[in-house]
């Protein structure tokens, strides 16, 4: 059985996936290769949460849950982005 | 295999429900609506805008298919999930090839409006609407294969 992942998600600071991709690269493709070996997922999937982005491998995954409390505990990388494990599991959102 | 940064055709294209996933096929187009919406403010003298914020988001979705048979499968009113692959223009929907997977969570399906015409391929659409499970982040994701 793989070890469960320490951080879960991660806010990034706009422009975050376009600096790391360079001019010419692709930003959502150098956020997955950073990132989808740190949450052990396939895929990272990104939307927005005010100015700030919420990747996650899973797309229903949300910053806050029903009752507005935070689902993550953050920890602040020095580069400003926030690296989230998850506190709080949300119920089916269906 | 470097990504182009072009984007051609959209495929798997489907809608889940609780149930059996539905897959739209013949689709000519697809088109996401982030929902974002400015709110502005003046008031005593001002003669412009003195505050201006983003209060609101209200993504959605509409998709134009061929496959009408599948459109049958659509219940206005029903939740599920959309997911869509816009592929890259070469490398298609090749995993690190460029294609995004987007997915529109906490759907609904709106209206689904068939039609047909004398010597024309019958079409269908798909208007999908969501809603927000915390009311602060965006259902709409995007990722890249």
């Amino acid at each position: 059985m793989p070890d469960e992942p320490k951080y879960h998600a991660a806010l990034l600071p706009p422009g975050y996936g376009a600096k790391k991709a360079g001019p010419n690269g692709h930003a959502l493709l150098a956020i997955k290769k950073e990132f989808a070996p740190i949450f052990g997922s396939k895929l990272v999937h990104a939307r927005h949460y005010g100015e700030q982005t919420l990747i996650s491998g899973d797309p229903a995954d949300t910053v806050l849950d029903r009752n507005k409390q935070e689902r993550y505990h953050w920890t602040e990388r020095e580069d400003g982005v926030l690296m989230g494990t998850l506190i709080v599991q949300t119920e089916d959102q269906s | 295999m470097s990504a182009t940064l072009r984007s051609l055709n959209w495929t798997s294209v489907t809608w889940t429900p609780s149930g059996s996933p539905v897959v739209l096929t013949g689709v000519q187009s697809v088109a996401f609506d982030t929902g974002g919406s400015l709110l502005p403010f003046s008031g005593d003298g001002d003669r412009a805008v003195t505050t201006l914020v983003n209060d609101f988001f209200d993504p959605s979705c509409t998709i134009t298919f061929a496959n009408v048979n599948a459109a049958s499968s659509l219940v206005i009113g029903q939740t599920g999930t959309l997911t869509a692959t816009l592929n890259d223009a070469k490398n298609k929907a090749a995993t690190g090839g460029g294609a995004l997977i987007y997915t529109l969570s906490n759907a609904m399906i709106e209206n689904v409006p068939q039609s047909g015409s004398h010597r024309q391929y019958g079409s269908a659409s798909v208007s999908i609407k969501s809603f927000s499970t915390d009311g602060a982040t965006n259902q709409l994701s995007i990722a890249a294969a």
